[in-house]
């Protein structure tokens, strides 16, 4: 999944997306994650424990995906990464 | 731990598991004995059966637990611990080969509904265990639908969206509804339909609205709280994620602990990723 996102993140670089995290783990263990990964995106701290970003979004297992338009309307939300991408594509090539 | 033992549970551990994920299925266990305990009441296939699942749980178990004592030990000799294992895995599969005969054996008679349970709740190894669950599945809904014995699957019937396509589900689903002799059974079957043309239906419609006071009547008559609640949460997640709606706004920090928040990036299409390296 890693690989996948890293470069997704670098073929979309001159476009208009963002691939946006948001971690559940303690803040140690995600540092040594983004790290150990070379992740190249920006990560939310959940607070593993706390996970008050994922209680709101009412999530229920990990990982999930949530495709947003570019005023924040939601596309797709699921487990399937290659489903989420193409969605994703898809409304960037509709952009103007 | 051996390259064996690897290829052996790696199917089984799926998506990885969060506290209350419900993609991962929650063990079941198979019914033990689904015979009333009164002198006259256990006939010759309960009998068999009981034994049966006796000599599986206990092959499964050391099997297992050979799993988790190699996975720990770093320094053992490779084809000594692929032989032990295969020792024990040999004799699972032995036990599952006297199940799967005890269902062919009382074929067609009420003395095999015990078996054919068996391989619907047992979790399976492989595509070919999943395929014998979903043939013993339709042997039951096909020959053995209004079987009393089915109300040791109430357990089961919760996660059976994960086990077996939703196709096999629903027509499970609806004949025990209108078949089965289970009050349980039927009740929950309901609910359950209901609950998947809730998931289906556009939030916000006069058709939702009437769907969702069915939904929630038919959980309030499986008297499980949890069967209650759990449509109050489908009907509270379709309020706020359904496809179309505007997303919350994420008010945060990064893991540098610098402020951002998930509006900053409006005007950018957004591919949110709730993740986690445990």
């Amino acid at each position: 999944m890693y690989a996948h996102e890293r470069s997704l993140v670098k073929e979309l670089s001159d476009k208009p997306f963002a691939l946006v995290g948001v971690n559940n783990d303690n803040l140690e263990r995600a540092r040594k994650a983004v790290k150990e990964n070379k992740l190249n995106w920006r990560n939310f701290q959940d607070e593993g424990g706390k996970s008050k970003i994922s209680a709101e979004w009412m999530i229920s297992g990990w990982p999930t995906i949530v495709v947003l338009d570019a005023e924040r309307r939601i596309h797709y939300r699921g487990h399937n990464g290659e489903r989420a991408t193409a969605i994703a594509k898809k409304l960037i090539a509709g952009m103007k | 731990m051996t390259s064996k033992l690897l290829s052996l549970i790696l199917p089984c551990l799926g998506v990885a598991a969060a506290p209350a994920a419900p993609m991962v299925p929650a063990a079941q266990t198979p019914p033990a004995d689904t015979a009333a305990a009164t002198p006259q009441s256990k006939t010759e296939a309960e009998v068999l059966y009981a034994r049966l699942f006796a000599e599986y749980r206990d092959a499964k178990i050391k099997m297992d637990a050979e799993v988790e004592r190699s996975s720990k030990a770093d320094d053992e000799d490779s084809a000594e611990a692929d032989a032990r294992f295969n020792v024990l895995f040999g004799k699972r599969n032995a036990a599952v080969a006297k199940l799967v005969e005890g269902a062919v054996t009382y074929a067609g008679t009420e003395g095999a509904v015990p078996f054919l349970m068996w391989r619907v709740m047992d979790r399976p190894l492989g595509p070919a265990d999943a395929a014998a669950a979903s043939a013993a599945l339709a042997t039951i809904q096909k020959t053995h639908i209004k079987s009393p014995k089915l109300k040791d699957m109430l357990p089961l019937l919760v996660t059976m969206n994960s086990r077996f396509s939703a196709a096999e589900v629903a027509s499970f689903m609806a004949a025990l509804q209108e078949h089965s002799s289970v009050p349980e059974l039927k009740s929950l079957a309901k609910y359950m339909l209901l609950l998947k043309a809730l998931g289906d239906e556009a939030y916000g419609t006069g058709a939702y609205e009437k769907l969702a006071k069915e939904t929630l009547a038919a959980a309030k008559a499986t008297g499980e709280e949890r069967t209650v609640k759990e449509v109050e949460r489908a009907i509270e997640f379709a309020s706020k994620f359904s496809m179309g709606m505007v997303s919350p706004d994420i008010v945060g920090v990064d893991l540098s602990g610098e402020a951002f928040k998930l509006s900053d990036y409006e005007g950018k299409v957004v591919f949110l990723d709730f993740w986690g390296d445990w």
